[in-house]
């Protein structure tokens, strides 16, 4: 095999394992190779399997042989967050108090990988119990390979180390408040949160259980219609999964903008704050989107500005709930020092207030849904600047988790309205680290963000861009710079 | 309003939960950070939010539930 498969997509390998250029064991094999040579350093994977891959591979590629393709990712390497369940196999959270956790069951979105074909290579370090601000990570600080001084955002930041570091082909992550999304503007990639109900939840440890939605991080639009085909669809054991058909994703990649209606969100992209190369990706999106056929106007969304304080008194308040139960009382100093203090400060939210931030949710939601009667996609930056620098590993954890919590501005809104909401890679900032756009959609109408999202990636180079690992590790080691390890 | 230190205790007490002294300050500012960010949004909506459902954003399939 003399290919270079390093970056290659699921559409590029797929075609590369049907022409029979590449079998689904040299394509593991190329992976595992990566990780065994990058990952001591990234810290993308808190297991890595191996051997269970290799037998998979061979399996797939004795079948390839045989002219039998079990399905549309036939051979393609993916992970997973350890937030979902895998039967026999670690499942972390990303925590201490789930070092020895080996579940009895999968979660339902890597059965319908597995039987599409794709083979589960690894297991993605991540915030502690995928909720974010984590300080000190007990399987190391998964690093951003453009820049490992660099922070890889919320909590499927180890998903998108692995798919940007190209130690996996796809990923896929949980959002809550924004954790596929941040991960994935960090890191130069495609993350998509679809609609709630869209996707199963059975078997992802979803505690936050109105807002926690699994989702595709790839390295292309196309690749995240391709594996939201295949894990999209009700689940008898997810009840809040819908019955909606599901429509095929790949055929809405038309590059055809004509006539579609862009709101730019103005409360979520001219703030203060926002990073002077995140503005320049905006204002070039809009030329972009209009020179592909798209009327794009300003829009306002005044809810949005205030949706700081709401995760907090209501998602983290329903994670507390199993919490205190199970680890805060008895495992107080096992959780990492960000973790404990957050959830024990959620757990003891007056209800009268977090029933006041559930009626904010409601007027955000019907803000974000009103709007969009007008507009087919609303339009922000996927976050106000690139990914910060990242503190010392010596310094006081207390400040530490003052500053962890990350800023999800633009990102919460559309956790909160729970509409499909995709980033996208944009531009990169004067020390070469990413920007990106955000697309959020109609309930449901995935195939229309996927599509404003395609033709805005097909007429942008940004997403072909990779990170020089070699170069960045080396350059990373040989520095001084703290190890958040 | 801002709550101290031993008023966070308190709290943390009724559901039988015990802080450690040295980290009681960090769960207080983070609970008044949220009591004052839900205070801010009453000055902006606070009428408004009285008119609204507190309705989860999910899909629920009633025969599932049954």
């Amino acid at each position: 095999m003399s290919l270079n498969l390093d970056y290659t997509t699921i559409s590029v390998q797929a075609r590369l394992l049907a022409e029979g250029e590449v079998t689904p064991t040299e394509l593991i094999e190329h992976m595992l190779g990566r990780i065994e040579l990058y990952d001591p350093r990234l810290r993308s994977h808190i297991t890595v399997l191996a051997d269970r891959a290799r037998a998979a591979a061979e399996l797939a590629t004795k079948r390839l042989r045989a002219g039998l393709r079990v399905g549309p990712l036939h051979g393609i390497p993916f992970g997973v967050k350890d937030q979902l369940l895998t039967e026999g196999i670690l499942t972390t959270l990303g925590s201490k108090v789930m070092a020895d956790f080996v579940p009895i069951e999968t979660a339902t979105v890597i059965t319908r990988l597995e039987a599409a074909g794709a083979i589960l290579i690894g297991k993605h370090n991540l915030h502690e119990l995928g909720k974010g601000g984590t300080v000190r990570f007990p399987y190391g600080y998964p690093r951003n390979p453009w820049n490992l001084h660099h922070s890889s955002s919320s909590s499927s930041n180890g998903s998108g180390v692995a798919v940007a570091a190209g130690l996996n082909t796809f990923a896929i992550g949980e959002d809550t408040g924004g954790s596929i999304r941040g991960p994935a503007a960090a890191m130069n990639l495609v993350g998509l949160r679809p609609t709630y109900g869209r996707v199963s939840r059975h078997g992802g440890v979803m505690f936050g259980w109105m807002a926690d939605t699994l989702g595709p991080m790839t390295l292309s639009v196309e690749d995240a219609a391709l594996v939201l085909q295949v894990i999209a669809g009700h689940d008898p054991k997810d009840a809040l999964s819908s019955k909606r058909p599901v429509p095929d994703y790949a055929a809405a990649l038309t590059g055809d903008l004509r006539g579609v209606r862009v709101g730019l969100v103005t409360e979520l992209t001219w703030v203060e704050g926002i990073h002077p190369a995140v503005a320049e990706a905006m204002r070039d999106s809009v030329e972009v989107f209009r020179e592909l056929g798209a009327v794009v106007e300003e829009v306002s969304l005044p809810a949005t500005r205030s949706t700081g304080p709401l995760t907090s008194a209501t998602t983290d308040v329903d994670v507390s709930s199993v919490a205190v139960r199970r680890w805060l009382k008895d495992r107080w100093y096992d959780l990492d020092i960000a973790t404990r203090t957050r959830l024990a400060a959620a757990a003891i939210v007056p209800g009268s207030i977090r029933t006041r931030a559930m009626r904010l949710r409601s007027i955000v939601r019907q803000q974000v849904l009103r709007v969009l009667e007008r507009y087919d996609v609303l339009l922000s930056p996927g976050n106000l600047e690139p990914p910060t620098r990242l503190s010392s590993g010596d310094a006081d954890p207390s400040a530490e988790v003052k500053s962890a919590v990350p800023s999800r501005h633009t990102a919460r809104p559309f956790a909160i309205a729970n509409t499909p909401t995709i980033v996208v890679p944009a531009g990169f900032s004067d020390n070469g680290l990413p920007v990106s756009l955000q697309l959020a959609g109609r309930l449901f109408d995935e195939p229309t963000v996927l599509r404003v999202a395609h033709a805005y990636e097909q007429a942008t180079t940004w997403h072909r861009r990779h990170p020089d690992l070699g170069a960045n590790i080396a350059a990373f080691t040989m520095s001084e710079g703290g190890d958040k390890e | 309003m801002k709550l101290g230190v031993e008023q966070v205790r308190a709290m943390a007490a009724a559901i039988g939960l015990q802080v450690p002294a040295d980290e009681l300050p960090l769960v207080a500012e983070r609970l008044n950070g949220i009591i004052a960010g839900i205070e801010a949004i009453e000055q902006d909506y606070g009428p408004e939010l009285d008119y609204v459902d507190p309705v989860p954003s999910v899909v629920v399939d009633e025969e599932a539930l049954r």
